[in-house]
């Protein structure tokens, strides 16, 4: 494998400690990447104020830049970083419609090229999206469904799927997970770890409210864990749904100070092992991280079958879908796609089934789903690296 | 006596040195894929240099090409205008043949139509030209000097508000008056209030210029040729009706640097390799 290490690798989004699931790809990505020898630097869309940082990691120093005046997409940083720490490239992992294209045609004049790494998660794709990727030099997806998405509306991406490091996120004993986590033991626990922030709301809180219903009626000794870590003004009224709905006594939320500013990548790993299972089933997706991460500790998920999340699981193994009822057309400009409350009634009913009859060959058949396809440290050695080289060379060709 | 004309010109133009690059690269692409091309054509290409001995001025690059094209028609009896911004894909024998005084290509298609509204508003048209119909300047065949000094008339200061001038004249002088006009790529579906002669073509399978824009992703390598499948796009723009061969790609859209360097993210990368390699100095792919 070539060695050489010249390539100044610059990427734009969470700040990598911010614990958001972007902030945790460019994690384990950035520090793959530095453990490779590579230079690499982060526009830290959230978590670096005023001054530019080099933070020590294990693998290696990273230079962080605050976000300036553009605090939520970055635009004019990434140009002034990319100048002040002479980046070749510039990765975004963030939906790119917001990044000012002027920024973008000013950080290409510096010779640095623009790839982002970004989701898919609507047919027709957002046309901002499709507005700016015209400027890309390169252009990375997370999914099948993206890549083709993509290629229908004019544009040829690389597919690089996210992952999970399937050393952090094992399985654990429940019994131990629940003890933890102060859950009761004696309980099926769906689980629910998405952001709350729009209404109607893209993770689908009303249709999994109702369809929850449903199956905590048939089945009493049922909760519902409810984690969201970030809340907007306009978000869906979780609690007042659930009163309303009779069913508030089945809910589990965490305290939302702990969940927004104290939990950890342990946390997760304790609340998701102690679920039976993951209900997932987004309106609209680009990936569905947390789909992967359950699955990489043994559990199931139900997810919608839209969007890359057919990707994901397999049907009757690993999980279930439900399906959409109804297509409506966001802000964004493109459908959600909004999951039929019985359907998901009746993925529960099926997943629960499979953990009844069979519930340690689906432990091993998720844990093997992600351990094949979805393992960080494969998609960076198959996928990242050799890319990552083959770019080295053609915009650093050997012996210039 | 009549000076007896030579037959044909391919007319290239790179002023400055960002066009002159990217004529360099359209004429290696010309030349690899008809490579008998200057044994039937003198490809002139016309630079800084010759622009200046020609009494060029600031308003003359306004209307290069039938201001070009009046020259060279002095000299030969056919101009074939070749837009520096574009590739050259396929065999162009075909354009200039039969009796016709302009041989057009079309300026768009569904997502190009839609494009052109996202970038200016409305689509590109002129006077009742439909946006459909409407042609663009960047291939252009001239058997005419009737045909050329009638565009030259419109090129005035005074019709500067026209906003794609020599290009709004060209689709003037296609539609309304009366030429004999061969379509490269289709012809009107209506011809409705339009007043000219339609040229029938025979090479119908094929996409000249921005025909193809936007699509390109799609686009396929067959045996040296690059092919646009029918219904490509989606369900709301699928376009084309029937499978188009390319003769040529034209990325068009104002003047702009680095137009040649987004291949990888617009073509698949056995197509996207193989334009970079037309576009090349080099013999080898």
């Amino acid at each position: 494998m070539d060695k050489r290490r010249d390539l100044k690798i610059m990427f734009l989004g969470d700040g990598i400690h911010t614990q958001s699931g972007y902030s945790v790809q460019m994690d384990w990505l950035i520090r793959r990447f530095l453990l490779e020898g590579f230079q690499v630097a982060q526009v830290a869309k959230a978590g670096v104020y005023n001054h530019w940082v080099n933070f020590p990691l294990p693998e290696g120093n990273l230079r962080m830049y605050p976000p300036i005046n553009d605090p939520n997409f970055c635009s004019d940083s990434m140009f002034y970083s990319a100048r002040h720490w002479g980046a070749h490239i510039v990765i975004p992992m963030i939906d790119i419609w917001g990044i000012d294209p002027t920024w973008i045609n000013n950080t290409k004049q510096l010779g640095c090229k623009f790839i982002p790494y970004l989701p898919i998660d609507s047919s027709p794709p957002t046309p901002g999206v499709l507005r700016n990727l015209q400027f890309a030099d390169r252009i990375i997806t997370f999914s099948k469904f993206g890549q083709r998405e993509l290629k229908r509306h004019g544009y040829i991406a690389e597919m690089f799927y996210e992952g999970v490091d399937i050393n952090f996120l094992t399985p654990m004993d429940k019994k131990e997970a629940r003890e933890k986590a102060q859950l009761p033991q004696d309980a099926f626990i769906w689980g629910m770890i998405a952001a709350n922030k729009e209404n109607p709301p893209r993770k689908a809180f009303q249709e999994c409210l109702e369809a929850f219903k449903v199956f905590s009626d048939a089945h009493p000794k049922s909760f519902l864990f409810i984690g969201t870590q970030q809340i907007s003004q306009g978000s869906f009224p979780i609690k007042d749904y659930a009163d309303y709905l009779g069913i508030t006594d089945k809910l589990i939320i965490p305290d939302q100070i702990y969940f927004s500013l104290m939990a950890t990548r342990e946390d997760i790993k304790i609340w998701l092992n102690c679920f039976d299972a993951l209900l997932h089933p987004s309106s609209t997706e680009g990936f569905g991280l947390t789909i992967v991460e359950a699955q990489s500790c043994g559990k199931p998920v139900l997810a919608n079958k839209v969007h890359s999340m057919q990707e994901l699981i397999v049907d009757g193994k690993t999980g279930a879908f439900a399906v959409p009822n109804r297509k409506f057309w966001s802000n964004a400009n493109s459908y959600w796609e909004q999951p039929d409350p019985m359907s998901i009634y009746i993925a529960m009913e099926k997943i629960y089934q499979m953990l009844r009859d069979k519930g340690q060959q689906v432990a091993i058949d998720c844990r093997k789903n992600i351990v094949d396809n979805f393992n960080v440290d494969m998609i960076f050695k198959e996928k990242w690296l050799p890319w990552i080289l083959n770019l080295q060379d053609e915009i650093l060709p050997k012996g210039n | 006596m009549a000076i007896k004309k030579k037959p044909l010109a391919i007319l290239a133009t790179g002023i400055g040195p960002v066009y002159l690059d990217y004529a360099k690269k359209m004429m290696a692409s010309l030349i690899k894929t008809n490579p008998d091309i200057q044994t039937k054509a003198d490809i002139v290409l016309m630079t800084d240099k010759e622009f200046h001995e020609l009494g060029g001025t600031q308003d003359h690059m306004l209307y290069m090409t039938p201001w070009f094209t009046k020259h060279l028609l002095k000299t030969y009896e056919c101009v074939v205008r070749i837009d520096s911004d574009m590739i050259i894909i396929g065999d162009i024998s075909s354009c200039w043949e039969g009796d016709f005084d302009v041989a057009v290509v079309n300026n768009a298609n569904p997502r190009e139509l839609k494009a052109q509204i996202n970038m200016m508003g409305t689509p590109v048209a002129v006077w009742t030209v439909k946006p459909e119909d409407y042609v663009n300047c960047g291939f252009v065949v001239i058997k005419s000097e009737k045909f050329v000094d009638h565009w030259l008339k419109f090129c005035t200061p005074e019709n500067k508000m026209y906003r794609m001038y020599e290009q709004d004249f060209l689709n003037i002088l296609t539609f309304y008056c009366d030429y004999k006009v061969k379509f490269l790529d289709f012809e009107p579906k209506n011809m409705g209030q339009y007043v000219l002669q339609v040229v029938p073509n025979e090479d119908k399978d094929k996409f000249w210029n921005l025909a193809s824009k936007g699509y390109w992703s799609e686009v396929i390598l067959k045996d040296k040729k690059l092919v646009l499948p029918k219904n490509s796009g989606s369900e709301i723009d699928a376009w084309p009706d029937d499978d188009k061969t390319l003769v040529g790609i034209h990325f068009a859209g104002g003047n702009l640097v680095g137009k040649f360097d987004q291949l990888d993210t617009q073509f698949e990368k056995d197509v996207a390799h193989y334009l970079k390699y037309l576009i090349s100095n080099g013999q080898k792919t």
